[in-house]
């Protein structure tokens, strides 16, 4: 082969990997941008190509009780599941990452069951659970915001649980050590030192834990009580009538806070390479 | 600074014995090191004194104090790890200063001591940085500032030179062995290298299988093992079969009557004669003159690696010596294969260990 056509191939090569490349990051964002862009039509049904632009439909979404206090409850949940899966999911992670003890895998198996089970599935489950935890006790579950706060819990756990035992795998045991030998007591060389060290992970687990209760529809669907609808819950029951860009305002809504929660935890994780 | 003590101290997990009752003493200021092949319980018995291992019995001493119970922040031990250890979160100066504010010293002191822990390692100029920015060995100085800041009633060191290349780690072996000495502080020093343990001990313990094989200078356990297991692991050794027949006099297989200095000296019973490669000189057959131990054979291979070249000498018994010549003689010698030679070698160089270790 002479020098001249491996030049050519080697052109060829790299121009394709760059179209794939741009080609599968196209397919990824299309949706998106078609979703934001779709929500400032002026168009009365959805539809294409746009005859105008306004920002209509935003004030419109905000102005429905369902939308507006869909997205409340979604935050609020979203909230309540990251707060909690740290609270519980922390702990756990360090105790798994930690020490052997028997029945630890099995553990580690149940905290990332939700992760498994499909969320239609534990929706129900944790549905016919509630219900007969009701008929026992006559505490109302379904329906209530402790019981779609416990179904999110649920959500958010394996990811805190997940994350953080990956960050604590990366945290050299003879680290602690050092801080034990130096005086430090394990409460003080936990927040003096491991608790630094796993920040990222933390932040991390924090986010996806959010991310995912904030979008989950699947669990919820159950456990939603009249008056007491999260927000992608709101979207389908709105998609049902009705075609217009109010759905895209909302979506629009929704993809920016994920997008803010995305950005806030990737800058985490690129610090925490940065060690 | 004071006096650390083992009082028959053993350490099992579940039916394994890592330490076997071991009774040590690490004088005040003394650097002792720890030497042995790995699973012998060096390190567990670093741990132990770090107080990260739990005793299964026995007890451990500072001086007059009871360690034994003691969580490993309240024993005020300074150790440098392996892989250095240092919070990578932190700045030098502030891994320095960690142990000084949990004893809750006034912070012009901190500085002060901090200032000078650096300068006591020349990284007087680094306090600023980030572990990260440094390279191994700057990092494995920071370690040892870190633990001799506080002023610790011993000083372990874990294997701190074992993830250096090979040149740093002579410059850090010097320079941690000139500060123990000038601050004399008592050292636990664990390694698993023999040149390390020789050059930076002022007593080395030679362990196996969880016991203690013999505890010495370094020149004492290497001239006079007591063991086969040290003659062995310590250096290397030639070793005949025999029996000590009476005092000072081990008979060999062929019957050869040999002179040796120390050891275990009960007569009738069976016995290793020992003896270092380098003390044997090798010379054409017939010609031992004067020399107290001597023995002929032929040689049957060489090896060339140097500064010296390796000498494999098969006696009348069967036994093969190695011998060892430094390539600096002059004269070279005839050491083609199948050559008949004499060996010979003084009786001070030789020992009789038992054979119970192997």
């Amino acid at each position: 082969m002479n020098e001249s056509s491996r030049l050519w191939k080697d052109m060829l090569g790299r121009t394709l990997y760059r179209v794939v490349a741009l080609a599968t990051l196209a397919f990824v964002l299309a949706p998106l941008v078609v979703v934001v862009w779709a929500s400032f039509f002026s168009n009365k049904i959805l539809s294409f190509p746009p005859q105008g632009y306004t920002i209509d439909w935003f004030i419109r979404a905000w102005q429905q009780d369902v939308f507006r206090q869909g997205f409340l409850l979604s935050l609020q949940l979203g909230v309540m599941a990251t707060l909690w899966s740290l609270l519980l999911g922390v702990p756990a992670a360090l105790a798994l990452a930690r020490y052997s003890f028997p029945g630890r895998e099995a553990i580690n198996a149940i905290l990332m069951a939700p992760m498994m089970v499909p969320g239609i599935v534990a929706g129900a489950a944790v549905y016919i659970f509630f219900i007969e935890v009701e008929i026992r006790t006559e505490i109302p579950l379904v329906g209530s915001l402790p019981g779609l706060s416990i179904a999110h819990i649920l959500i958010g756990l394996p990811w805190t649980v997940r994350l953080v035992t990956a960050s604590m795998v990366g945290v050299d045991r003879q680290i602690e050590e050092a801080a034990l030998s130096l005086g430090a007591n394990p409460l003080v060389t936990f927040f003096k030192v491991t608790l630094p060290l796993v920040r990222p992970g933390i932040v991390a687990g924090a986010m996806f834990s959010f991310i995912v209760s904030f979008i989950d529809l699947e669990k919820s669907l159950f456990l939603v009580g009249p008056g007491r609808v999260t927000l992608p819950i709101a979207i389908v029951n709105y998609l049902e009538w009705n075609l217009d860009s109010t759905i895209a305002a909302v979506a629009t809504m929704q993809i920016l806070v994920i997008a803010a929660a995305l950005l806030v935890s990737d800058r985490y994780f690129k610090l925490s390479r940065s060690f | 600074m004071s006096a650390i003590n083992f009082n028959s101290v053993s350490k099992a997990y579940g039916d394994v014995q890592v330490v076997k009752d071991l009774d040590l003493t690490i004088h005040d200021g003394e650097l002792l090191a720890l030497l042995g092949p790995s699973g012998c319980g060096k390190t567990t018995t670093l741990r132990m004194l770090a107080g990260f291992v739990d005793v299964t019995s026995g007890q451990i001493f500072f001086g007059e104090r009871d360690v034994t119970r003691l969580p490993s922040y309240r024993r005020n031990t300074g150790m440098v790890f392996q892989g250095y250890a240092l919070f990578p979160h932190m700045s030098v100066a502030q891994n320095v200063a960690f142990g000084l504010e949990r004893r809750g010293v006034a912070r012009a002191e901190v500085q002060a001591r901090v200032r000078e822990a650096l300068a006591m390692v020349h990284m007087g100029e680094f306090g600023d940085r980030l572990p990260r920015q440094l390279s191994g060995g700057q990092q494995q100085r920071i370690a040892l500032a870190r633990a001799m800041v506080i002023r610790p009633d011993v000083l372990l060191l874990d294997e701190p030179l074992s993830a250096l290349d090979a040149k740093l780690r002579l410059d850090v072996r010097k320079e941690i062995r000139k500060l123990q000495q000038e601050q004399k502080v008592t050292t636990l020093f664990v390694t698993h290298d023999q040149d390390e343990a020789l050059t930076m001990a002022d007593r080395l313990v030679v362990m196996n299988r969880g016991r203690v094989e013999q505890i010495g200078t370094p020149e004492d356990v290497y001239e006079s093992p007591q063991t086969r297991f040290v003659a062995d692991f310590l250096g290397r050794s030639n070793f005949l079969a025999g029996d000590v027949t009476e005092a000072g006099v081990f008979t060999a297989r062929d019957g050869t009557r040999l002179a040796f200095r120390s050891g275990w000296q009960a007569p009738n019973t069976k016995a290793l004669l020992a003896f270092r490669p380098e003390k044997v000189t090798i010379s054409p057959n017939g010609s031992a003159g004067e020399a107290a131990n001597a023995l002929s054979g032929h040689i049957v291979d060489t090896l060339y690696s140097g500064s010296s070249t390796e000498v494999s000498v098969r006696l009348a018994s069967g036994e093969t010596i190695i011998v060892t010549r430094q390539n600096s003689e002059a004269r070279r010698g005839d050491l083609t294969p199948g050559h008949a030679v004499t060996i010979t070698w003084p009786s001070e160089a030789t020992v009789v260990v038992s054979d119970t270790s192997e």
